[in-house]
C-alpha cells in the first residue's frame, strides 16, 4: 500500500508539474513516462522503509508484541481494576479508580456482561457488582 | 529566546534551505539531463518497472504468509505463557488483560486452542469458560548454560552483513549505467534490427528466470533448515521430546507447522510416536543428551531479512538484464546469432557446473560435521544430531549419513526395537583402544 500511495503522490505531482516541464525536458512527458517516473520514485523511496517495517514487524512479533489489535484502553483499566479485586467490582470502583465518568464506566461493563465476559452478582447491601471469571487465585491440584 | 540559542535556530534554518536548494537543483539538473531520454524509451523503462512490480507483489505474497504465521504462533504462545503462569488456568478477561489483545480475538485464540486440545474447558460458574492447560506440558528442559560447545564458523548474519554495503555500491552503478545506457541506444536502429532485440531479450530473460528460480529455491531451502534447525533445538533441550501442543512456547512455528514437521519426520522414521492420554502425540528423537549439542548457533532467526535481501538482488537482476539485452542485441547483430546461441550455451554450461560444485563443497562441509559429532559421541551419530550441528534438514542429513554408508565410513546399526537407525562411524576410537592395537 505504502508503494501504491507514493506513486499516487507523486504522479499527482508530477502530472501537475507537467505543462512547467516541457521547456526543461524537451518534449511533452507522455502519460507513461509520469507514470514509469512516479512508480520508480515510489519504489526507490517506499522499498528501504517498507523493509525496514516488515523486519521491525517480525521482531515484535517474535517478542509478543501487538500493537495494530489492541484492546481499548478503558476496558483494559476495567479488567485491571477487576483483577485487583478478584474479578469483582462495581460501576463506583471502576469510577473512582479511574478517569472515566460513572455513564462511561456503567456503558462499558454492561456491554461487557451483554457479551458474555461478565456475570451480574447482587451483594448483601443490594448492590450490583460485575463478575469477570479468572483473576481469583487458583491452588495447585 | 537568548542570543546563542537565535543564532543557532538560523544557523539550522540556513543549513535547511541549502540542503534544500541543492537537492531542488540536482533533481532540474537530472530532469534536463536525462527527462526526454526517459519520455523518448517510456516504453521500454515501463517494461523494467512492470518487471520490479511483479517481483514486489511475490515480495507481499511472501510477507504476508511470514507475518501470518508468526502472528498466530506468538498468539498461541503468548495464551500458553499465560496459562501457565496462572497455575494452567486461563480465560479470556486474564488473557485480555495480559496481552492487551482484544477481548473477541482472546475468546477466538482459546476456543482455538481448545480445538486443537492444548485447552480444555472447565467452566464452574457458568460465566465465559474458563480453560485449563493440559497437565502434561510443559516438559522438563535442560539447562543449556553448562554446555560444551563451538561457536558456528559461517554465521549467516556475518554473510548477509558483508553483502550489505557491496550491494548498495551495486546498485548506484546499476542505477547509473542504466541511464547512461539512454543516451546509447537509439530507437530507429532498434526498430530495424527488432529480430535481434526480441531474441536477444529472450535469451537474456531465459537466463533471468533461471537464476531467480534457482535463488529463490535456495531461500526455501534455508528457510525450511532454519525452521527445523529451530525444532530441533527445542527437542534435543528436551531431551529428545516433541509435543507440537507446546511448541509455540519454545520455538518460532505454530501447533499446525510443528505437528506437520514431527510427524512427517516420524513418517520418515526419524522420530518414534505414542499418543499420550489426552490424544495428542508425544514425538522423540533417540539418543538426545547434552553431548548431542557440539556446534551451536544464536538462533533468532528473522525470515525477513533474507526475504528483503532476496528481493532486493531480484530487482538487481532485472536491471542487469535491462542492460544485457542492449549488449546481447549488439553482439547478435554484429557477431551473428550463431554468436549468440553459442554464448547462450557457455553460460549455461559453465552455471550448471559451477552450482554443482557449490553443491560438492557443502556436502563435503556436511561430511566434516558429521565426523566432528561423531568424536564426541564415541563414534555414534544419529540423523537428528547431524541435522542440528550441521544446520541442515533431517532429510539432507539423512542423505549425507547414507553417502558415508555407501563410502563404508559409517555403518547403521538398529536399536532395539525401535528402526530409526543409528550411525556408527568407523575409525573413532577411545585412547584405550588406540594404545591396545597391535601394531603391524
Amino acid at each position: 500500500m505504502l508503494i501504491l500511495f507514493l506513486t499516487v503522490i507523486f504522479f499527482g505531482i508530477l502530472k501537475f508539474l507537467q505543462p512547467y516541464s516541457t521547456e526543461l525536458v524537451g518534449q511533452e512527458p507522455t502519460l507513461v513516462a509520469i507514470i514509469v517516473v512516479s512508480s520508480g520514485l515510489a519504489f526507490l523511496i517506499g522499498l528501504p522503509l517498507q523493509f525496514k517495517k516488515v523486519i521491525r514487524r517480525y521482531d515484535e512479533l517474535t517478542e509478543y508484541e501487538f500493537p495494530s489489535r489492541n484492546e481499548d484502553s478503558a476496558i483494559l483499566e476495567v479488567l485491571s481494576i477487576a483483577s485487583s479485586q478478584k474479578g469483582y467490582v462495581s460501576i463506583i470502583d471502576v469510577a473512582a479508580q479511574s478517569e472515566m465518568t460513572i455513564e462511561r464506566a456503567q456503558n462499558i461493563l454492561n456491554k461487557l456482561q451483554k457479551s458474555g465476559y461478565a456475570d451480574l452478582s447482587v451483594a448483601e447491601t443490594g448492590d450490583v457488582i460485575y463478575y469477570f471469571v479468572g483473576f481469583e487465585e487458583w491452588e495447585e491440584e | 529566546m537568548s542570543d546563542d540559542n537565535r543564532t543557532s535556530l538560523h544557523e539550522e534554518i540556513v543549513s535547511l534551505l541549502i540542503k534544500l536548494a541543492v537537492i531542488v537543483f540536482g533533481i532540474l539538473f537530472l530532469v534536463a539531463l536525462i527527462g526526454n531520454k526517459i519520455v523518448t524509451y517510456a516504453f521500454l523503462l515501463g517494461i523494467l518497472m512492470a518487471a520490479i512490480t511483479i517481483i514486489y507483489i511475490l515480495f507481499l505474497v511472501e510477507k504476508r504468509r511470514f507475518l501470518k504465521k508468526q502472528l498466530l504462533c506468538a498468539y498461541q504462545a503468548k495464551a500458553l505463557e499465560i496459562a501457565d503462569y496462572n497455575l494452567g488456568i486461563i480465560t479470556a478477561p486474564v488473557f485480555a488483560l495480559q496481552s492487551s489483545l482484544d477481548l473477541t480475538l482472546c475468546d477466538q485464540i482459546l476456543k482455538d486452542l481448545e480445538k486443537k486440545g492444548v485447552l480444555f474447558t472447565t467452566s464452574i460458574t457458568g460465566v465465559g469458560a474458563i480453560y485449563k492447560l493440559d497437565e502434561h506440558f510443559p516438559y522438563e528442559r535442560f539447562d543449556n548454560t553448562d554446555l560444551d560447545y563451538e561457536e558456528f564458523t559461517d554465521s549467516i548474519w556475518e554473510e548477509i552483513e558483508k553483502q550489505s554495503m557491496s550491494r548498495k555500491k551495486t546498485f548506484i552503478w546499476t542505477i547509473i549505467a542504466l541511464f547512461l545506457l539512454l543516451f546509447f541506444i537509439d530507437k530507429d536502429y532498434m526498430l530495424l534490427h527488432k529480430d535481434s532485440y526480441m531474441l536477444s531479450a529472450g535469451v537474456v530473460i531465459f537466463f533471468l528466470l533461471i537464476r531467480i528460480v534457482h535463488e529463490w529455491k535456495i531461500f526455501r531451502k534455508k528457510h525450511q533448515r532454519m525452521i527445523e534447525y529451530d525444532v530441533l533445538e527445542y527437542a534435543l533441550y528436551n531431551y529428545g521430546k516433541m509435543y507440537p501442543r507446546e511448541m509455540p512456547m519454545y520455538t518460532y512455528e505454530t501447533i499446525e507447522t510443528a505437528s506437520s514437521i514431527v510427524s512427517s519426520w516420524h513418517q520418515d522414521n526419524y522420530a518414534s510416536a505414542v499418543q499420550v492420554e489426552d490424544g495428542g502425540m508425544l514425538y522423540t528423537l533417540p539418543n538426545c543428551t547434552k553431548d548431542s549439542i557440539v556446534l551451536y548457533q544464536d538462533n533468532n532467526y528473522n525470515p525477513m531479512i533474507p526475504l528483503t535481501y532476496k528481493i532486493k538482488n531480484f530487482i538487481l537482476y532485472c536491471c542487469f538484464a535491462f542492460i544485457a539485452i542492449f549488449i546481447v542485441a549488439y553482439a547478435a547483430i554484429n557477431w551473428g546469432n550463431l554468436f549468440l546461441y553459442i554464448t547462450a550455451g557457455i553460460i549455461l554450461v559453465l552455471y550448471a557446473f559451477i552450482s554443482y560444485f557449490l553443491g560438492l563443497m557443502d556436502k563435503d562441509q556436511y561430511e566434516k560435521v558429521a565426523l566432528q559429532v561423531a568424536a564426541r559421541k564415541q563414534g555414534k551419530l544419529t540423523v537428528h544430531e547431524l541435522a542440528y550441528n550441521a544446520m541442515i534438514t533431517m532429510k539432507e542429513a539423512n542423505r549425507v549419513l547414507k553417502e558415508l554408508e555407501k563410502k563404508g565410513i559409517a555403518r547403521k546399526v538398529a536399536q532395539d526395537d525401535e528402526l530409526i537407525p543409528l550411525y556408527v562411524i568407523s575409525g573413532v576410537l577411545s585412547m584405550e583402544q588406540r594404545l591396545e592395537s597391535e601394531r603391524v
